[in-house]
């Protein structure tokens, strides 16, 4: 288990800094920062003092040697745009991202586990080619389309919730929304097909025979058996719900990692590109671990291969 | 629900509930109320596109925060009259020239800082140090003098402030109207993020990713605001922008798309002018827009009343000047070639038949949403160079890369390129517009013309009507002679605005200074 654990961290760790290294030298190809924040017409002397005391005129190896030493210290340098460091920027912006990650997360696995379920209990019944086309449907639907939608009707025309911005509980249900429904489509039919296939085991018959009920047999005999397929499917999710707050962070000006991660590109903010990659991926590196590590609780067959 | 499920369950509430309590550590955004609840009466909120870099909330590098910095925490010497284009008074309360080289400024008597320090020569020299001679801090408002002036401020006696110029600048009262002045209190070797200023609003609180906001001050020299506070709130999405202020979130929003420029019940969209351009700056270096005949075919093949009308949906006025009708310069007897498609055709075969290479392909370079509906306009403009015959391809790139390519030193063996740019002259004159982009010295421009330099030269050494007539001899050299730009349209911006409040945009409202206190509340 020790092994199985060091080796995935050991792995997880060697694409954390390729994609880092990636992320610095991809960056710097894209046009100096000094162009971003100094106005057209900036003179040569302006440009080269900017460069320097921000050390854009180093040569990119030296560059790139202190990025190094400086990231072993979790020291990203300073925001160019925010004037405060890099990782500030990004652990201010962590919570809001975290927060509706795992509120949205939590909805999925909620409406996820109950449907696909319901759909597994009677294959190709009413309720289950219903809710198969409706989660089928719902996981197509792009997010930034669904987003504009839902603002059009619920806060538009409703008036029931903000447009955008973070002032309340009710600014929460629709980048909640946003991000949970792709997720709540995919998640049912992992669940259905998991379900379906437990449901069809000798155990289960076996139980079924003796008398137990089939909302019993199904929640409480048969979903642990299909907990692996989901539990994979959960971190997968997971890791795709910081993707997903980017499109949330420019519809919803939700002001998490996503807002800053775009706002550093667009202004070559370097240092907060490279620490919010880094964070990023680091907890995407942590996701993984987790999954991993209870997937070998939940499976010996891991533990032992 | 079984062991793993209630683990992974487990996994997403705990991370929830995590994130809740470092959301609480770090405050609740929406926690900083703008004030007290009887002030909130007359408190405004204000959509608009972006955040700006915390760089830009300086004063002296205020580009894209000093729509609602400029005039409204800080203040200059002098200010312009947004209707006539002429010089106010400000912080001085007169102007004169003393000899070419000098100018002497009376300062406005009992004006003090919001932090308390009194405004006089003193601060007025130090302020105008902090802009324009510093040497620690890169400031973009050197870039509003004209080409080559250095300014001396020297303090005679508490209200009479002395600007002395390296050489002639007949139009610096003009371009003090740029430079606001900060408290001395405010460092002058480091960037701020907490202006201090003379004008009515303080900087009071910015929430990174949500919004500034402005408090009225009670101590301001002039007359008071209406709205006791301003609250700008950050919304990227044009759509959901709109949306702020047909749903009363907002009560006034800015950048607002054509498509979505409907007024309502509660709401009225105003179109209003921007004093900025759209122009095609040609490269001349190399073949085929080397060529006189190619850049003409250039002029006739642009469609500029189908692109303005269609494509920037009411926002564009066509026009052959790389500046507005109000700056000091414009030539109001210039008339542009009209779009002539078989004349551009005819031109290009002339060209060829001379031996150009006029199959040779030309990148068109644009840049993602630097105007509305900019996408789509350099489409257009591309199908109108096609139809014309000239083998184009389209080049979408951002802010940077644009400012790479627009920047010199341009590269020896450069590909013809045509480079969409948006240009907006806040000052005013055309000096600083030619200065950029058709001196053979410019920041930016391609041509080389000795007359062009020869009469920039003289006509920034001139003032009033002799100053116009030159510039105006520059606009014939150019657009005639040279082509180094073509020129497609004027823009205008379009803002949603609240019945609850009561304003009226004009030209400097988007680019340059949005002045809170013109700002009435009408309704509750």
């Amino acid at each position: 288990m020790f092994l199985f654990l060091r080796r995935r961290i050991i792995y997880s760790l060697v694409a954390l800094l390729g994609v880092t290294i990636a992320v610095f030298f991809l960056g710097r190809l894209n046009g100096s920062p000094a162009l971003v924040y100094l106005p057209v017409g900036a003179s040569k002397q302006q440009i080269d003092l900017y460069n320097h005391q921000h050390g854009f005129d180093q040569p990119l190896p030296t560059q790139f040697w202190q990025f190094l030493v400086s990231v072993v210290h979790f020291d990203f340098g300073e925001s160019l745009s925010q004037q405060k460091p890099a990782s500030q920027v990004i652990f201010e912006a962590l919570p809001q991202t975290l927060l509706l990650a795992g509120v949205a997360l939590l909805i999925t696995l909620i409406f996820a586990l109950f449907l696909g379920t319901v759909s597994a209990m009677k294959p190709f019944g009413n309720a289950d080619r219903s809710i198969t086309f409706v989660s089928l449907a719902i996981g197509s639907v792009p997010d930034f389309w669904f987003a504009l939608v839902c603002i059009m009707f619920f806060a538009v025309f409703l008036r029931l919730v903000p447009t955008a911005g973070v002032a309340g509980p009710s600014s929460w249900i629709l980048p909640v929304a946003t991000l949970a429904l792709a997720p709540i489509g995919g998640m049912t039919q992992v669940v259905r097909g998991a379900m379906i296939e437990a449901l069809g085991s000798g155990y289960v018959q076996n139980a079924r025979a003796r008398g137990f009920g089939r909302w019993r047999l199904a929640f409480r005999h048969s979903l642990r058996n299909a907990a692996l397929p989901i539990v994979t499917f959960t971190g997968d999710r997971a890791v795709h719900l910081f993707n997903g707050t980017i499109i949330v962070s420019s519809v919803f000006a939700w002001p998490g990692i996503g807002y800053q991660m775009v706002n550093g590109v667009l202004n070559r903010d370097f240092p907060v590109v490279q620490a919010g990659v880094f964070i990023i991926g680091l907890m995407v590196v942590i996701i993984n671990i987790v999954i991993d590590f209870a997937y070998a609780l939940i499976d010996p067959r891991v533990r032992v291969s | 629900m079984t062991a793993p499920l209630r683990k992974a369950a487990g996994v997403a509430a705990v991370v929830g509930a995590l994130a809740l309590v470092l959301s609480g550590c770090t405050g609740s955004p929406s926690s900083n109320s703008s004030g007290s609840p009887a002030a909130k009466d007359t408190a405004i909120t204000i959509a608009q596109v972006g955040e700006p870099a915390a760089s830009q909330t300086d004063p002296c590098d205020d580009e894209n925060a000093g729509t609602f910095m400029h005039n409204n925490v800080v203040q200059a010497l002098t200010d312009l009259d947004p209707k006539s284009g002429n010089v106010i008074p400000l912080l001085s309360t007169s102007w004169k020239q003393t000899d070419p080289t000098t100018w002497t400024f009376t300062l406005r008597k009992g004006v003090k800082f919001q932090d308390g320090t009194p405004f006089n020569a003193a601060a007025a020299v130090y302020g105008i140090n902090r802009d324009l001679n510093n040497t620690k801090i890169a400031c973009s408002d050197t870039a509003k003098l004209s080409s080559g002036v250095k300014v001396t401020p020297t303090a005679i006696d508490a209200t009479t402030l002395q600007l002395k110029t390296n050489v002639p600048d007949p139009i610096l009262p003009r371009e003090m109207a740029y430079m606001d002045i900060v408290s001395t209190k405010i460092p002058a070797d480091q960037q701020t993020v907490k202006p201090v200023g003379t004008g009515p609003f303080t900087w009071d609180s910015w929430v990174s990713g949500q919004y500034y906001l402005l408090k009225a001050w009670s101590g301001y020299w002039g007359k008071k605001p209406q709205a006791s506070s301003v609250k700008v709130i950050f919304r990227p999405d044009a759509t959901v922008r709109a949306n702020s202020v047909t749903t009363g979130e907002a009560d006034m929003a800015m950048g607002i798309l054509p498509q979505n420029a409907q007024s309502g019940a509660n709401y009225k969209a105003v179109t209003f002018p921007l004093g900025s351009t759209v122009f095609y700056r040609l490269s001349l270096q190399t073949p085929p827009l080397n060529d006189i005949r190619v850049r003409q075919a250039v002029q006739y093949a642009l469609n500029k009343k189908q692109i303005t009308k269609s494509l920037m949906q009411g926002i564009g006025t066509p026009t052959g000047q790389m500046i507005v009708s109000s700056v000091a310069g414009y030539d109001p007897d210039y008339k542009a070639p009209a779009y002539n498609l078989a004349k551009a055709k005819s031109l290009l075969a002339d060209a060829k038949a001379a031996g150009v290479p006029v199959d040779t392909q030309i990148t068109l370079v644009g840049q993602t949403n630097q105007f509305t509906n900019s996408d789509e306009v350099v489409q257009g403009v591309l199908s109108n160079l096609q139809a014309a015959g000239l083998n184009v391809k389209l080049q979408t790139v951002d802010a940077a890369q644009w400012k790479t390519l627009l920047f010199k030193p341009f590269p020896a063996d450069q590909a013809p390129m045509i480079l969409q740019t948006f240009h907006k002259n806040v000052s005013g004159d055309a000096a600083s517009s030619f200065s950029s982009y058709l001196a053979s010295s410019s920041c930016c421009g391609t041509a080389k013309d000795p007359t062009i330099d020869s009469l920039l030269s003289k006509g920034l050494q001139q003032s009033g009507d002799e100053r116009e007539a030159t510039f105006r001899k520059i606009s014939d050299e150019e657009y005639t002679k040279d082509i180094s730009v073509v020129p497609l349209a004027e823009v205008s911006a379009i803002m949603l605005i609240s019945n609850r409040i009561s304003y009226q945009p004009n030209v400097l409202t988007q680019t340059n200074e949005l002045l809170l206190s013109d700002i009435k509340v009408t309704g509750k």
